[in-house]
């Protein structure tokens, strides 16, 4: 399964040798032209396909002997070669999205065994800890480009499940492969010369692993190896690049670079998901920055299902290889990278076979920072705290006044708001902490004991703007 | 409000609480400005804010102060004190 080549790899284009060889068991690692490509930047200093597949080798050859793998790395590069080091090894790295102690335990008791790859110190981890080194990781001899069977589990990736616990979504490396095929498809990349994917979202994330690992490691691209958050950051690691970059980001990022008119030097695209991006923040970024932004549509079962050039219009254009079916409110895809029928969290509505619009998520539904989760979930978590004797999550309706983050009413007269919030803090993501968390006398349930959501409406409005209910 | 005319360095405690309510009232957080320990850590543990936070403090700082912060100056982003020392040393407003 391991061809030992030289210096060449076979002259064909990438995506031909990718099509080709998908029908057979396996896929190669990746799909560079040459073992002098570039796979990675870091400032202006180019990590070869060479230097990054002896190291990968180097590292499976050195990873503890276990099945799961918590890929923690920040650093994309890093990240990629413990992926691919993962992958020789016939190991499943494990992606989770939160990184706090209790989480990763909890992981870990789930799948035995599981250590942590890091490239950082830091977090009172208790578990196993593999750190990665490079100065370790020298090899000679002939370089291996490792054949990866399509049905190997090559990651899974986690999602806030209904019952409070992470879901887990095992990813074939074929899907994966299959993915990162139908990404170059939708976006015209076939034809396209090599460029360099610079990410604002984590390669834990999804979307942050489609856009910025697979779609390099796959199309011959290299990945840009800084995660770019802030708007300094985008602009220098641009600066230092040598070939045109797509920009892998979220309408929240995308928003604070329009605001600051940060200088994009080089870009050549911009992918924005997560979220809808609004069409007049796409219209200014096309004006500032002379390029097209495009949008993805997906989650994190499915990866990526459908995209659409914000400028264009609203509808979104589904992927030439997946289909999708509507039966009473709720929408279901399948095919492709998808594999079998999988039903969606948001609401849709077909305009054909191939075009759709996104309503918004389901009520129960929210997103944070990219980031999803169940009300209900979220609900249970803060009902379980001791002490407290009601309480619910609040997110307000879309076009509502707010800071994009949860509030919370809670009925707890005998713990303070910052011990309820330790104890949140322990139990879910942090990004879902209620900001602010309001401390009531009762919530407005109705005689039946439920809260319905226009009640909750009214008296979230009573508690955030009492003066200005006042005046109504 | 008068700017520094020359850099400043060492703490400098009425730039530290201003910084604390402005960041505060911009993050929406469940602490009160005085409460926040200006040499506990911002992000992770500490305050504990994320990603997101960072991105909305570096815009707040870049508007208000006119200095550009960047993810890899992690001495910078330590602590609400380290901030505001980088603050006083680079505003140019």
């Amino acid at each position: 399964m391991m061809p030992s080549i030289d210096h060449e790899i076979a002259p064909a284009s990438p995506a031909r040798r990718i099509e080709t060889s998908l029908a057979t068991a396996g896929v190669p690692l990746v799909g560079h032209p040459s073992l002098t490509s570039p796979i990675a930047w870091r400032c202006d200093r180019a990590h070869s396909v060479e230097e990054f597949l002896r190291s990968a080798a180097s590292l499976a050859a050195q990873l503890p002997r276990r099945h799961f793998a918590i890929n923690l790395c920040r650093d994309r590069y890093q990240f990629a070669v413990g992926f691919a080091a993962a992958l020789i090894a016939r190991q499943i790295s494990l992606l989770p999205t939160y990184r706090a102690a209790e989480p990763l335990q909890q992981l870990a008791r789930q799948y035995p065994g599981a250590y942590v790859l890091t490239d950082h110190d830091g977090g009172d981890i208790s578990l196993p800890r593999f750190s990665l080194n490079q100065e370790i990781w020298q090899s000679s001899g002939p370089v291996d480009i490792p054949v990866i069977p399509t049905d190997q589990i090559a990651a899974i990736a986690f999602t806030s499940g209904s019952s409070g616990f992470p879901q887990a979504h095992a990813k074939s490396w074929g899907s994966l492969v299959m993915g990162a095929r139908a990404l170059g498809r939708q976006f015209g990349l076939t034809q396209s010369p090599p460029r360099i994917a610079v990410g604002t979202v984590p390669a834990q994330h999804m979307y942050g692993l489609e856009t910025t690992i697979m779609l390099p490691l796959q199309w011959g691209w290299s990945l840009h190896a800084g995660t770019s958050i802030l708007p300094a950051d985008l602009r220098t690691d641009l600066e230092h690049l040598e070939s045109p970059a797509w920009l892998m980001t979220t309408p929240f990022h995308l928003k604070a670079f329009l605001s600051e008119r940060t200088k994009l030097r080089g870009l050549e695209g911009i992918i924005s998901a997560t979220m809808p991006l609004d069409r007049s923040l796409a219209v200014n970024a096309e004006r500032l920055w002379h390029v097209p932004v495009h949008e993805i549509y997906g989650c994190t079962e499915g990866g990526m299902l459908a995209t659409r050039r914000t400028t264009a219009g609203e509808s979104w254009t589904l992927c030439n290889d997946l289909r999708m079916r509507h039966a009473e409110d709720t929408t279901w895809v399948m095919g492709g990278h998808v594999g079998a029928w999988l039903q969606l969290a948001d609401r849709i509505t077909l305009r054909s076979q191939r075009e759709f619009l996104l309503l918004g998520p389901s009520r129960d539904l929210v997103k944070v920072a990219g980031k999803r989760a169940s009300l209900m979930a979220l609900n249970a978590a803060l009902n379980r705290i001791q002490g407290v004797v009601d309480g619910t999550f609040y997110w307000p309706d879309p076009g509502q006044p707010g800071n994009g983050r949860l509030r919370a009413f809670v009925v707890a007269p005998g713990i303070t708001r910052a011990a309820i919030l330790a104890e949140l803090r322990k139990r879910i993501d942090p990004v879902f902490l209620p900001r602010p968390l309001y401390v009531v006398d009762s919530l407005p349930r109705n005689t039946t004991g439920k809260l319905p959501h226009e009640h909750l409406k009214t008296f979230a409005r009573h508690i955030m703007h009492p003066q200005q209910h006042v005046h109504e | 409000m008068a700017c520094p005319s020359q850099p400043q360095i060492g703490a400098d405690g009425a730039l530290e609480q201003e910084l604390a309510a402005l960041i505060v009232d911009t993050l929406h957080l469940e602490v009160l400005p005085e409460n926040i320990d200006p040499s506990a850590a911002l992000f992770g543990e500490g305050l504990g804010l994320d990603s997101i936070d960072m991105l909305e403090i570096a815009l707040l700082v870049s508007k208000r102060y006119g200095v550009e912060l960047r993810s890899e100056n992690k001495a910078a982003l330590a602590s609400l004190r380290a901030l505001a020392i980088h603050i006083g040393q680079h505003r140019i407003r």
